[in-house]
């Protein structure tokens, strides 16, 4: 061959290399085909290629030594212009390596340009973690010569002086490099385009582009640097037609999730998968969140399944979307170790103007005193010496500001350790975590445990075994914010009274004095720091498989899971007694529950390329899954000790209960992917549940879906646009279902809680309480989606839009009954549809490559949600307080929408009062009109109106990422456009009604005709004869926000400096963050963003006091050896 | 496969292997009797009907605490109040226990005496649930068997004279099959059931029949009145000599009063002067004495110390305040304190409540027989429950001033104890033929209730509560009362 294409291995023993010879030269053993059968059968993996790339091909006979089958295989389809890269566990696709820019042809005539001689080039290759990368092509530009790096990311070979070194990687950015003097030492950076390139699609994988249904996938990369408890709330903003928000700030507090819109007036929650085995997220009220036993730092990958096509493999639990969760698992080659740590702290971003002593008490005077009551003075308050006297406000001061009191900075911390490698045969992927997080209110924290081992053992060429094993233990510090609307502690922030103490004689005070004047409210410092609530779980969640490769294509899966959940609770009120509000006794309750959940799955996988056309590959399989629980809880209300937390040393008159409960799924499910030349393709799903959550009646269900996609830049018109890398049509359609009821609805049960007492004993009693329906079913779902997937400029630009109409029909309802049936309550019964139709565009673009690098991520999502029918067209109330409802699901209108009074401005004179409909009997100048809707001349229930929609106009998520040298950036806004909220806390705080303290709004008071205040805040008037406080549109405000969700900075270490550092890294890279950093929002409560109360769709948007989302600022820190 | 799918519920019965023998039967009626405990039947919502008939106000936290009954105190009542629901959906929930014991009882094997008396009670207690119903609300849903489908559960009402005729029916049946003395303490007697029916009748003004029942009562020789008032209010003195009929509660270790299947009461916690740590969640100060009630006890009254706190008044070491209270009354009859000894906790006291008592039978005897013009022969069983107060024995013959006179005793003896002020107001007309409720509670008011702003709202409507709003969103057979 010519000079130029001789080259030497300096370190290895020297040798030729081969350009893609058409035949076998001399030094070539082995072809490409039967080098590929020989690994098939060795290895049991499977090659996925199109002949025409393989035929005729050789691989060179002698190579440098790898140490693994892959490293060798990478580096002998390198020098035939060809890639490996691995679709998921031991499958594996070849496909050329990107086209170069042609040699130089050497000028006619003249010498070869053989000037630049040979110099021998040596370095490393790493990843941004500094890890090693082993098997990276090194090519010098426009030539065929190349090596590949060793198992530790070096290399050494010949290059001609003054030439330029291509690195590539799959799935990473290649870049160039000059051949000058010296080592060269390269990082590559991960190519998110590529890395999206697999689709995990439940019970197996997909490559993007053969994906026929919609699915949105999130990377490990946008998750980590993200300073949150759980993965659910990483997921925010990230993924279109997905959203997130949060029902709580409480570390380690709830999340709710809807994937595109609401589909239910039940549990609209997603299912989760995690390495294949399914659960709900189970939201421990507003304190609690099973997603977080699962360590962040341990998902590879997230991907959301949303369109029938996707989530019919899941048959019964597909109707809200299916997150399917991947761990990290091991890869062959050097063990790498990582270290990942953050440090952060926390605040409230913003709190509420409240009133001072001063102001409050002219309020509470001028309240009393509107109300005919006796106004507080020294003479009329009784307990002078712990009453303030409120006849001279300006001497009170300030006083208290409770908000300080119970709001701190708070610290969070993060820890990981990770072990990753392994041989041929064996991998691992071994990791521990500790992650810690104070509440921004005192006396409030959660931290977590975890530990994971995911292992992949190849038994033979035909047998693979593995697991993957997740431990983790959370610890929960709670404390009560919006479970009870009136003693939760951001309620008691904003009302307890400015002019009480935090501390009275050595402990905490509280209010002493008539009612009227002093409240009856508890100390909320006092609360946070002595009830001592904590909620502890264990959980081990994983999974053993084992595949054999039965003849080629056909393969065997079985896959046995385990979800084991272990819940502690226990919570101690001591006895005290803080001025009026008094304990007499401890109480002391304490509980235990468990959930075993086994799962058992078979899958048979047929893979068949038939005339390099036609591409079948087929699916079918069983599953089976349990589900047991069982709880005992135990409690003491006359529990004598308040150092002491063991229910035994109590007086022995302690409460008990315990159950048991259980549930089962037996499901088949088969699938067919099929391709005609890459371009048409059409996949066929269906799964049929049966459930023991019904009755004979229904007791099994079918779920099918069908979806087909055209690649149009595949067909031969468009196979020439250079700048049209991808672009595919999709449309789907299907049935999926959502069995999320009680366990035994279809039963007539009785309840045997219905004691009576008879002489010294407690007997029992039994009643029906249920009307029960037999014949009670899932809620079939039914959803199409179109969509396009668009790949311009060598992927630069990649676009996604999909429009959606997604039908829920015989929805799942718990009916009201007649009360005079007699019945508490009835069993479900499917009536009611409710339509969501939707939009979601997500653009990826990589605005400028090379050194310096941009890339934006956006996408937005904009759904409509409607209630079709309901029983009867029966609206459904829901969300009291003070026992008015909030919330009505009514037909045509969106789930949940906010339901109450018009206002119409305050009463300026008796005359307006009189003439206008009748209100209540002590209405007076100064209170709020009321709209008279139906104009019957008296404003009562029937007044009431839709006053707003809980549910976005649209979310929108917009990441750009900046990166230079070793500096990168990222920015990640989060937008939520055209909700309602229903700010309750004001029911409270601009009540000014009684004792409590109102928030600054209400200086705008009204006092008199002549003097209104600003025209919507009315007069203060003890007890309120009005009901200025009822639910009505003075509660709405608009929920939109933009927020500044994170924004990260970060510097990686050049790689030489760590080289004669003393620690021996092999990377080092610092970031700082800042999450929440700032919030744009006309909202005045906390935060704009409240989720849904115990995630009920049913309650979404309700602001009942909810703990604050947190502002935090993190410095972290990644070390790779 | 088929047992994979199939999961047995373990902590709740499933119907079909229940109903078998006569344990089961018994359990079944003890569900009947549990429904009289709830809240919104005599836990709770009976006794506050007392403030709507205007002898006490909320009181409680002041402001908007306890605002379904300020709402009914005021006459403001709306179809959505929650307290009128409560009590409708409750006392349907009774019945509807009772039907399931009418219904499927008399299928079980058993001994037929026995199963004779439960199904005695069963009626017994469903009349006393109509009674309340009828009262409250006039025509309401007659039903007297087991709904099972949703289709059954649209019932329109029936005719206010078709329940009493109802009721009137159960207890004639009670009364023929229960005996003198309940087997098991606490259950209905025949007694209890004659004197249940000669309230139904005295409240149809049907006096002659009041007056046999009563008399039968009387004449029975079963039950006399406890030498001191306050016995009947004593835990320890429980179904005493007086007690026709009581709600058994009992101190509750896994529950209190807030929850639904608890069996103990909770009036000592609401009644309990606020704050004063008197009872064992400090007390809730519900159901405020008025002064104008207040006033009405005569000098000697042995009631009024028993019946109410007033300021200085002492308990053990706790000397009562009026700075606990907003009108500086409390409610005292049914306050179980912790120094008494009684067992109590938050919200959990084990204080009976007494339905029917030998006094208010003397009462309607004595009523029954004015009505008649009998009005000396009025005047013994009259003077028996004043003696007993320590109140000289009134020796009127003048029917219209008796008539007062016993509207008045009624109102001290029974006050605050199930609502029977409210009832009183209700059934009877004053001397000029005006129903009371009318007629007094707009006299109450400044200067004598200054807390009372809404009793002058009271009109005809108010007499009936309204049909609450969840049953006629779910109901379409049924009709509101006038003027809601």
């Amino acid at each position: 061959g010519p000079a130029a294409a001789q080259t030497a291995l300096a370190a290895l023993s020297p040798q030729q290399t081969h350009t893609a010879a058409e035949t076998p030269p001399s030094a070539v053993a082995q072809s490409l085909k039967s080098a590929l059968e020989e690994l098939k059968s060795t290895y049991g993996v499977t090659f996925f290629y199109s002949d025409q790339l393989v035929e005729g091909k050789f691989l060179p006979k002698d190579h440098p030594a790898f140490s693994s089958w892959q490293e060798e295989l990478r580096y002998g389809l390198g020098q035939l212009r060809l890639q490996v890269e691995k679709l998921e566990g031991n499958t594996y696709i070849i496909s050329p390596l990107p086209p170069m820019a042609p040699a130089p042809a050497p000028a006619r005539g003249s010498t070869p340009t053989l000037a630049a001689a040979d110099v021998p080039v040596s370095g490393r290759v790493v990843g941004t973690d500094g890890q090693g990368l082993p098997g990276v092509t090194v090519l010098v530009k426009g030539t065929a010569i190349g090596s590949s790096t060793n198992t530790d990311g070096s290399f050494m070979m010949s290059a001609p002086e003054g030439s330029t070194l291509v690195f590539s990687y799959v799935g990473y950015k290649t870049q160039e490099v000059g051949v000058g003097g010296g080592p060269i030492n390269v990082t590559l950076a991960v190519d998110e385009q590529k890395l999206n390139e697999v689709v995990v699609v439940g019970y197996g994988t997909q490559r993007r582009e053969d994906v026929t249904g919609a699915i949105a996938s999130v990377t490990e990369q946008e998750i980590k640097t993200q300073p949150v408890a759980g993965l659910d709330q990483a997921l925010q903003g990230k993924a279109a037609g997905v959203q997130v928000s949060q029902n709580s700030g409480a570390p380690g507090g709830g999340v709710s999730i809807r994937v595109r819109g609401v589909g239910t007036v039940g549990n609209a929650e997603p299912l989760y998968v995690v390495d294949g085995v399914p659960f709900y997220s189970d939201s421990d009220g507003q304190n609690g969140n099973l997603l977080n036993t699962i360590n962040p730092n341990d998902i590879a990958s997230m991907d959301i399944l949303k369109d029938a096509s996707a989530t019919a493999i899941y048959g019964s639990r597909g109707a809200n979307g299916v997150v399917i969760i991947t761990t990290k698992r091991g890869k062959a080659g050097r063990t790498n170790i990582g270290l990942d740590t953050y440090q952060g702290v926390q605040q409230v971003a913003h709190k509420v103007d409240l009133l001072n002593a001063t102001q409050f008490a002219e309020l509470n005077n001028e309240l009393l005193a509107n109300g005919g009551q006796q106004v507080n003075s020294l003479a009329s308050a009784g307990t002078a010496a712990t009453t303030p006297d409120y006849s001279n406000p300006a001497a009170l001061g300030q006083g208290t500001d409770w908000q300080k009191e119970i709001f701190r900075t708070a610290r969070i911390q993060n820890y990981n350790v990770n072990f990753n490698g392994g041989s041929e045969k064996t991998q691992f992927a071994l990791s521990g975590g500790f992650f810690k997080q104070e509440g921004t209110i005192i006396g409030s924290d959660f931290k977590r445990y975890s530990l994971r081992m995911n292992l992949d053992h190849q038994v033979n060429s035909r047998i693979k075994v593995g697991s993957s094993l997740g431990l983790s233990r959370t610890e929960a510090g709670i404390v009560t914010t919006d479970e009870d609307t009136q003693s939760g502690l951001v309620f008691l922030a904003q009302t307890q009274l400015p002019t009480l103490p935090v501390y009275r004689n050595g402990t905490f005070a509280g209010p002493e004095g008539r009612i009227q004047f002093v409240g009856d409210r508890p100390n909320p410092v006092g609360r946070a720091l002595t009830f001592d609530n904590n909620i502890y779980r264990n959980r081990l969640l994983g999974n053993v498989y084992a595949e054999v490769e039965f003849v080629k294509g056909l393969r065997f899966r079985t896959n046995l899971g385990l979800d084991a959940s272990f819940r502690e609770n226990s919570f101690f009120e001591p006895a005290y007694t803080w001025g009026s509000t008094v304990h007499p006794t401890a109480a002391l309750s304490q509980g235990q529950s468990r959930e075993l959940v086994w799962l058992t799955e078979n899958t048979f996988t047929y893979t068949k390329t038939l005339n390099e056309k036609h591409a079948l590959t087929v699916l079918l399989g069983q599953s089976a899954q349990n589900s047991q629980s069982r709880y005992l809880n135990a409690g003491d209300n006359t529990y004598p000790y308040n150092t002491l937390q063991a229910l035994s040393a109590g007086s022995g008159t302690y409460s008990a209960s315990s159950g048991e409960f259980g549930w089962s799924l037996l499901s088949y499910m088969g699938r067919v992917n099929y391709s005609f030349a890459d371009k048409y393709l059409f996949t066929g799903t269906v799964r049929v549940d049966g459930s023991s959550r019904f009755g004979t009646q229904n007791k099994y269900g079918v779920f099918p879906s069908g979806s087909v996609a055209w690649r149009v830049s595949q067909e031969p018109f468009l196979k020439d646009v250079s700048r049209l890398s991808d672009l595919k049509l999709r449309a789907s359609y299907g049935i999926t279902g959502n069995q999320n009821i009680g366990l035994y609805e279809y039963a007539t049960l009785l309840n045997g809680a219905q004691r009576y007492v008879q002489g010294s004993s407690i007997v029992p009693g039994v009643v029906p309480t249920s009307l029960p329906n037999p014949a009670v079913q899932w809620e079939p779902n039914k959803q199409l989606d179109f969509g396009l997937d668009l790949g311009i400029l060598d992927n630069r630009v990649v676009f996604t839009a999909d429009v959606y109409n997604r039908l829920t029909t015989k929805m799942l309802l718990t009916p009201p009954v007649t009360p005079s049936s007699g019945y508490l309550g009835a069993a479900a019964v499917n009536a009611g549809q409710v339509r969501n139709q939707g939009l979601e565009l997500a653009l990826t673009t990589r605005n400028l490559v090379g050194d310096f690098s941009w890339n934006t991520n956006f996408n937005i999502s904009f759904t409509r949600n409607k209630v079709l029918e309901l029983i009867n067209d029966q609206p459904i109330l829901s969300g009291s307080i003070l026992t008015q409802s909030v919330t009505r699901t009514a037909v045509g209108q969106p789930i949940g929408a906010f339901y109450g009074y018009v206002t119409d401005g305050i009463f300026q004179t008796a005359d307006q009062v009189r003439t206008h409909a009748t209100q209540q009997p002590g209405t007076a100048p100064g209170d709020i009109r009321y709209k008279d809707l139906n104009n019957d001349g008296i404003i009562n229930d029937q007044d009431r109106a839709y006053i707003g929609s809980p549910i976005p106009k649209f979310t929108a998520g917009l990441t750009n990422t900046f990166a230079y040298k070793g500096f990168d950036l990222s920015v990640f806004l989060y937008a939520v456009y055209g909700n309602k909220l229903f700010n309750a806390n004001r029911i409270f705080t601009e009540a000014m009604s009684g004792a409590a303290n109102q928030t600054t709004e209400t200086l705008n008071r009204w006092k008199s005709a002549t003097d209104p205040g600003d025209g919507e805040m009315p007069r203060a008037v003890y007890g309120d004869p009005n009901t200025n406080a009822r639910v009505s549109d003075r509660y709405v405000e608009d929920g939109s926000f933009l927020r500044i969700k994170n924004l990260t900075l970060g510097y990686t270490m050049p790689a030489k400096w760590l080289g004669t550092s003393a620690v021996h890294a092999q990377s080092l890279r610092l970031y700082a963050t800042a999450q929440n950093l700032a919030t744009f929002t006309k909202y005045r409560g906390y935060d704009p963003e409240v989720g849904s109360f115990g995630q009920s769709s049913l309650q979404t948007g309700v602001d009942n006091g909810a703990y604050p989302v947190a502002r935090t600022l993190t410095l972290g820190l990644n070390v790779g050896f | 496969e088929k047992e994979f799918l199939e999961k047995q519920p373990k902590n709740d019965l499933a119907a079909e292997n229940f109903y078998k023998d006569e344990a089961d039967a018994q359990r079944a009626l003890n569900g009947a009797y549990h429904g009289l405990q709830k809240s919104g039947c005599f836990r709770m919502r009976l006794w506050t009907l007392d403030i709507v008939a205007g002898n006490s106000i909320v009181g409680a936290g002041g402001a908007g605490d306890g605002q379904e009954t300020q709402q009914m105190a005021n006459f403001a009542t709306t179809t959505a109040n929650p307290g009128v629901a409560d009590i409708w959906s409750t006392h349907y929930q009774t019945i509807l226990a009772v039907n399931v014991v009418l219904d499927r009882v008399p299928a079980i094997s058993m001994d037929a005496a026995r199963r004779d008396v439960i199904l005695g009670e069963a009626r017994f207690l469903r009349a006393l649930c109509y009674f309340d119903l009828v009262r409250l609300f006039g025509k309401v849903p007659l039903i007297l068997t087991q709904q099972t489908t949703r289709e059954s559960l649209n019932v329109g009402r029936a005719s206010v004279a078709d329940v009493y005729r109802q009721i009137e029916q159960d207890l004639a049946l009670a009364e023929q099959v229960l005996p003198a003395q309940a087997a098991i303490v606490g259950h209905a007697t025949k007694g209890a059931a004659k004197g249940m029916l000669a309230k139904v009748y005295l409240t149809q003004n049907k006096w002659a029949d009041a007056a046999t029942k009563a008399q039968e009562v009387v004449g029975s020789g079963t039950y006399s009145l406890n030498s001191s008032f306050a016995t009947n209010f004593n835990p320890a003195t429980e179904n005493g000599p007086e007690s026709l009929f009581e709600v058994q509660y009992a101190f509750d270790p896994n529950s209190n009063g807030f929850s639904g299947d608890a069996v103990c009461n909770s009036r000592s916690e609401f009644m309990g002067p606020r704050s004063a740590n008197i009872t064992p969640g400090g007390g809730f100060g519900w159901n405020q004495p008025t002064a104008e009630f207040v006033s009405q006890f005569e000098t000697g009254d042995l009631r009024k110390p028993v019946t109410v706190f007033a300021n200085g008044d002492q308990l053990g070491s706790f000397t009562y305040s009026a700075n606990s209270s907003i009108t500086g009354f409390n409610t005292r009859k049914f306050v179980v304190p912790i120094s008494s000894g009684a067992q109590t906790a938050f919200a959990n006291d084990p204080l009976n409540t007494v339905v029917l008592r030998y006094a208010d039978v003397l009462l309607m005897l004595a009523e029954a027989r004015n009505e008649q013009g009998q009005s000396a022969d009025a005047l013994d069983p009259l003077n028996l429950v004043r003696t007993r107060a320590g109140l000289p024995a009134l020796s009127t013959t003048n029917q219209a001033t008796l008539r007062d006179a016993i509207m008045k005793e009624r109102r001290l003896e029974l006050a605050f104890e199930n609502g029977e002020r409210w009832f009183d107001l209700i059934r009877s007309k004053d001397n000029s033929g005006q129903v009371r409720a009318l007629s007094f509670l707009p006299t109450l008011g400044t200067p004598n209730d200054p807390y009372g702003v809404g009793r002058g709202n009271i009109s005809a409507k108010f007499l009936l509560l309204p049909i609450p709003q969840n049953e006629r969103d779910n109901n379409s057979a049924i009709d509101q009362n006038p003027g809601y």
